[in-house]
Order: C-alpha cells, then sequence, then structure tokens
C-alpha cells in the first residue's frame, strides 16, 4: 500500500506550454514557444520538447528526444543506461567541472537553466556505501556544444559584423566577381561548421568513447569528491582556412592567378575538431556560518582556446571558485566567482582571456501579490563584458504563469569580428532584449 | 512552540499543569514515523491562490528527527526534495535538491527558522517539540477546553500564543500567535479532522496571516502512520537518496 502511495505520486506525467516574444532595440524580433513533456516511472525516466521558432527572416519547428534512461538498482550499486544529463561539479553559472554534457549555446543566455545541458547517451554506475560513492561514467559517443556561428543574435560571429565585413570586402582589390565569390565562400563556410542541433547529430567518428570517474562523500553535513575524465572536448576547436586568414588579414580578394587557393577555401574554409582532454578536479559543499558554501577546482590537459581569426588552439588551464549561498524565507542569493589561468598563453586570445576573475550572482525574491523577482549578473574583469537580467513573473492560477524579462549586455565597440578584444557577452552587447512570458500546464 | 498539527493524536489523561497538557499533547501522542501527501494552499491577500503538492516521510529514532518532502506540483518545483535531519542539541543544516540545476544546495541551520516553502507557516512553526525555554499559564478552562498562554523569551518572532486545546482529543483547534508589539500576528485554526489507526488528527490546518492579509492551507489527503523502520528505513534520509 505504501509502494503505491508512493507510485502515484511520483508517475505523474507532466506537460508544459511556453511562449515567449522578444523584442529587440534593432528590427529583429523573435517568438519561441517550447511544449515539454515529462515522465519519470521507478525505473524510467523520459521527456520530450518541441521548439517552434519564429523569427522575422524563418520559422522553425524542432523536435529534442530530451532524457530517456533506465534505472536499475542491486544492493550498493547503480545502473542508468540513456540519454541523460549528468551534473559534476557545485557551481551552477561558473563551473568548469560540468563537462559531461554538451551545452546548448544557440539561444545564448536566454537559455533556461533546466534546457542547457543536452543529454547524452551514456552508461553510469554508481557504488554507494553509506555515505561515500564512486561513480563511472561512460559515454559511446563524445557530447558537443551546440552553437550558433552566424545568422541569429547569439552566434559566435556577430550579425552586424560580419555584414560589415562582407559589405567592406565588396571594395577590396581583386579581379574576380567579387559578391558571388563571397556569398559562395561564406556559404562553404557555414556548411562546414557542424550542425549540433539536429536530432540526430552529424556523423562522429567511432572509438573508444569518453569516459569519466567521480569519487566523493555526501553527508548531511558536507559533500566533496575528486574527479576524473578523459574525454574529446565539448567545444569545437575551430581554425579558418590559413589563406582565407591572410586575404582578411590583406583586406583583398583573390586574383585570377589565385584560383587553386580559393578551391582550397572553398573546400575546406574552416576546419572544426574536438580534441582529447584530462581533466583532474575536486569540489565541496558545506555550510559556513550562515551560508552554504560551494567550491570547486581542476585542471584540463588541452583546453580549447579561441584566437583572432578564429584561429583556435589548446593549452594547459587551471581554475578555482567559490559559491556563497544565502537563504531566508524564499529569497536566495547566490554569489559566485572564478579564477583561471591558461598555463601557456595564446598569443592573440580572442573572446576569451588568458587569465581572468568571473564574477556571477544570481538573487530570488519573493515580493507580495505572489510576485517573483530573479536578478541575474555576470561580469568578466578581464574582458571587462557582462550582462544584466531581471525577471518579473506570477503565477496566475495552478495552470497560468505570466513573466516579464529584460535583459542588457555589456562590452565595449568593435569593427571586426576576428579580432574582437572582449567576449562573448560584449559580442552580442546589441541584443539587449524585452521579452514576455506566458507558461501554461494543465 | 506548539503545532505538531501533522502528527497529535487522542489522550485519554486529564492534567491540570498546561506545560504537563502541551506536552501530553505533543511527546506522548504524535507518531513517530509517517508517510503523508498533503496539498498546501497559498490565498495570496488579493484572493489568488497556488496549490503545491506535496510528500513527507518523517521518521524519529529517540530525539533524532528526520524529514524527506518531495514537492510533486506545481512544475516549477516539481521533485524539489527537502531533507532535514534534526538532532536537538545543534545546528543542522538542510538539505536541498534543485531538480532544475541536479544540484544539492546545502541551507545554513540558523536560517530554518523562515518561512516553510513561502507559506505563512514558519518552520518553527512545525517543529514538534517544546525548545524547553517557554513558561506556560494556563488562561481559562471550561469543559470542553483549555486555553493556555505560552512565551519563550529567546523567541525573536513571537512575544507569547494561545493556545485552545480540546480536552476531548487533546487537538489545539486554535493558536493564535502575537507579534513583539502585542498585535496578533496569526491564527493556526484545525478546520478538519480524520481518524487514522484509531486517533483524532487534523485533517485540514489553516494558518492565517492577519498583518499580510494571506492564509495557507495544508490539508492531508493520505497518511499512512506507525510505519516500521524497514518501511522508512535510514537510507531514504540520505543525501545519496535524493540524487537517485
Amino acid at each position: 500500500m505504501i509502494g503505491l502511495l508512493i507510485h502515484t505520486a511520483i508517475a505523474t506525467p507532466q506537460f508544459e506550454l511556453e511562449s515567449q516574444s522578444y523584442i529587440y532595440p534593432s528590427s529583429y524580433w523573435e517568438q519561441r514557444t517550447v511544449g515539454t513533456f515529462s515522465l519519470q516511472q521507478d525505473r524510467w525516466t523520459n521527456s520530450l520538447r518541441i521548439i517552434h521558432k519564429i523569427t522575422d527572416q524563418k520559422h522553425q519547428i524542432e523536435l529534442q528526444g530530451w532524457e530517456l534512461y533506465y534505472t536499475s538498482q542491486r544492493a550498493h550499486f547503480t545502473l542508468e543506461i540513456g540519454n541523460q544529463v549528468i551534473r559534476w561539479g557545485q557551481l551552477d553559472l561558473l563551473s568548469d567541472l560540468n563537462i559531461i554534457n554538451g551545452i546548448d549555446q544557440r539561444f545564448g543566455p536566454t537559455i533556461k537553466p533546466q534546457w542547457a545541458s543536452i543529454p547524452t547517451a551514456s552508461i553510469r554506475l554508481t557504488h554507494r556505501l553509506q555515505d561515500w560513492n564512486t561513480s563511472l561514467i561512460w559515454l559511446p559517443i563524445s557530447a558537443r556544444d551546440s552553437i550558433s556561428w552566424i545568422g541569429t543574435p547569439w552566434g559566435i560571429l556577430s550579425n552586424d559584423h560580419v555584414d560589415a565585413l562582407l559589405n567592406e570586402a565588396q571594395r577590396w582589390s581583386g579581379d574576380l566577381i567579387t559578391e558571388s565569390l563571397i556569398q559562395d565562400i561564406l556559404r562553404s563556410i557555414q556548411e562546414s561548421l557542424p550542425n549540433t542541433s539536429n536530432l540526430f547529430p552529424d556523423d562522429q567518428p567511432v572509438d573508444y568513447g569518453d569516459i569519466g570517474l567521480r569519487i566523493g562523500k555526501d553527508s548531511i553535513a558536507y559533500a566533496s569528491h575528486i574527479y576524473a575524465s578523459w574525454m574529446r572536448s565539448r567545444r569545437p576547436l575551430a581554425r579558418l582556412n590559413p589563406e582565407l586568414v591572410r586575404f582578411i588579414k590583406e583586406e583583398r580578394l583573390p586574383n585570377s592567378l589565385e584560383l587553386g587557393v580559393i578551391n582550397d577555401i572553398l573546400e575546406e574554409p574552416v576546419q572544426i575538431t574536438y580534441p582529447r582532454q584530462l581533466l583532474v578536479g575536486m569540489d565541496l559543499s558545506t555550510t559556513l556560518s550562515v551560508f552554504g558554501l560551494r567550491a570547486e577546482t581542476c585542471f584540463v590537459s588541452n583546453k580549447v582556446r579561441p584566437m583572432t581569426y578564429m584561429q583556435g588552439s589548446t593549452r594547459p588551464y587551471i581554475s578555482g571558485a567559490l559559491a556563497l549561498d544565502y537563504a531566508f524565507d524564499m529569497n536566495v542569493l547566490i554569489l559566485e566567482t572564478k579564477l583561471f589561468s591558461v598555463l601557456e598563453p595564446v598569443s592573440n586570445p580572442w573572446l576569451e582571456a588568458n587569465q581572468s576573475v568571473q564574477i556571477a550572482g544570481v538573487g530570488q525574491f519573493s515580493l507580495p501579490y505572489s510576485f517573483q523577482l530573479q536578478l541575474t549578473g555576470q561580469y568578466d574583469t578581464s574582458l571587462q563584458d557582462g550582462l544584466i537580467q531581471s525577471i518579473l513573473s506570477r503565477r496566475i492560477t495552478d495552470n497560468w504563469a505570466i513573466s516579464l524579462q529584460a535583459m542588457m549586455l555589456y562590452g565595449p565597440e568593435s569593427d571586426n569580428p576576428f579580432t574582437y578584444s572582449s567576449g562573448i557577452l560584449g559580442q552580442w552587447r546589441e541584443y539587449d532584449h524585452l521579452s514576455l512570458r506566458i507558461q501554461w500546464n494543465p | 512552540m506548539l503545532i505538531g498539527f501533522l502528527t497529535l493524536g487522542l489522550a485519554y489523561a486529564q492534567p491540570s499543569d498546561p506545560k504537563e497538557i502541551l506536552e501530553t499533547a505533543i511527546e506522548k501522542k504524535q507518531f513517530n514515523n509517517s508517510i503523508q501527501i498533503l496539498t498546501m494552499s497559498l490565498f495570496a491577500k488579493n484572493g489568488s491562490k497556488t496549490v503545491r503538492s506535496m510528500e513527507i516521510h518523517l521518521r524519529k529514532d529517540d530525539e533524532v528527527l528526520r524529514s524527506y518532502t518531495r514537492f510533486t506540483s506545481p512544475p516549477e518545483i516539481a521533485n524539489t526534495q527537502l531533507l532535514f535531519v534534526d538532532h536537538p542539541q545543534q545546528e543542522d543544516p538542510q538539505i536541498l535538491y534543485l531538480p532544475a540545476l541536479k544540484r544539492i544546495q546545502r541551507i545554513s541551520g540558523s536560517k530554518k527558522k523562515g518561512s516553510f516553502m513561502g507559506s505563512d507557516f514558519q518552520y518553527s512553526d512545525l517543529e514538534l517539540s517544546l525548545s524547553g525555554n517557554e513558561t506556560h499559564a494556563l488562561l481559562s478552562e471550561d469543559k470542553k477546553n483549555w486555553t493556555i498562554q505560552s512565551q519563550d523569551p529567546q523567541n525573536k518572532q513571537y512575544k507569547y500564543w494561545i493556545t485552545t486545546i480540546s480536552k476531548e482529543d487533546y487537538i489545539p483547534y486554535k493558536v493564535q500567535y502575537y507579534a513583539k508589539n502585542g498585535n496578533l500576528l496569526k491564527t493556526l485554526s484545525i478546520e478538519e479532522t480524520m481518524n487514522v489507526d484509531n486517533r483524532i488528527i487534523p485533517k485540514t490546518t489553516v494558518m492565517t496571516n492577519h498583518k499580510k492579509g494571506s492564509k495557507t492551507q495544508i490539508q492531508i489527503q493520505e497518511i499512512k502512520v506507525n510505519l516500521s523502520e524497514e518501511a522508512l528505513p535510514l537510507e531514504r534520509f540520505t543525501v545519496q537518496q535524493m540524487e537517485k
């Protein structure tokens, strides 16, 4: 009877539909509607989501099989097999340990936290004995970040700057038909870049997969774990064709004597790889006076570091991060800070610094009349870019909720997307926006 | 502090000392081990209503009280879990599992005196024992009820509180909480009772916040009491269990 009582509560399917309208200062606008269905039973966890996105240029529908995995428990062992999100590390906003899943970066900072980590096919075997636990993870196919490169507000290359560069290139010297050549090169670049947002991602070479190990203790008073993994980078290492880079730097177009070079560029305008890297790290979660305290540190042997003109490289990397949580009534304040250093600095860093201190914070406040206010901020002291976001929300009834969101992004000006001196948030600085979200659940 | 609205049962003795009455109601007649499915309805001043459903597991071993709560609705808090192991002589942190982040959050023990999940109940209103610092005075007594005034000089929230306890079933049908300025701050009312295992227990409890104009109703939908240790294993009250 008790089993039935619990089962009834757990196996309730959940459906949620939310529609969010984004209004930007420029003429760009976007309407994003997301339907999510999830069901958790004793052994099965599954969820599905459908995204319908309309912009001023096109509309698209995307079906994503989200989590679908099976859990089996025998004595002290738990086996989880399937498409799942596996959380590593303690920090929410600045974690370097949370690397098992790829990150969905196609919607930039507008994505909800629960949708940021993309589930990946994996097998996790966990052994628990009292407060101690050891988990071994194997991913047959490496996970990848989902990235928008060009053509949306949240691309790695700013739309406006790419347009400006293309316009400028029309005036560059060269005796070939410039406009069609430039468009051909741009199209070739877009086709070469991996599209990781498909329900079935692009083919990947089969190798022995990724492996990760976590050993630690989870008690009431504290939790601490050590981590080790040998995985491919979730972030792509992108290298623009050196000949194309040479033309961009010299601000000229190929001439008729360089047809071979043009063919080379069109054939492989950009090279994308996902290098393997060793990660070791540890984390801690406990309380300190009235605060919750979280910390993590890690070393990565081959961290992907982008350089100007999209000339990526890999470098050893080390970081340490600290978070403080303060909760009172239904209000929560979270402050996270991270110090990192690239041990062999790259000569021309692009969108990421060699060393920096990053700061992020979230405040959630319950207001009168069932209103809730969430304030989020993030800032990089080296790159001097950041964002501020406020969300005012209210659950109107058990079925309906509404929220109004404002986001401001900050960063220095730039005229060349390939040499931008600040970070990705600064790259997106022209996409301050307001949005209205309506949520419904039956 | 008195409430124990989740666990009080029948008593047949008729003590006359107010402290003894309260102790009899709280300590001798509570269910140690239970699983309950509750709905918590929050009514705002403007009349709007939100409902939260949860499942609570309680286990008491000697003086150690273990509590595990899992929210089942609405969607934005579904599968949020709260674990609390209360040792009488220490500040124990609360463990909160946030499903959206798949992460455990530790909340400092000294903060557990705040609002219970945004409701009009304080965590301290839900405590199942007297702190030992209270003084009690029997204000009145009639054929049906005792009316007892209690105060705790260390209590920062209330100046005093007045409890009306039924002589028939030892249920505290009304508790009035007074703020430090002497104004009536909150009133707890037990509006409905139920018979479980031959005991009368509160089924519907309402806390009215007179200052905010809001109220919170907690209603038991299902309850299993006096469960064996096998039915409520200690493993259920561990951090590892929350992450499974």
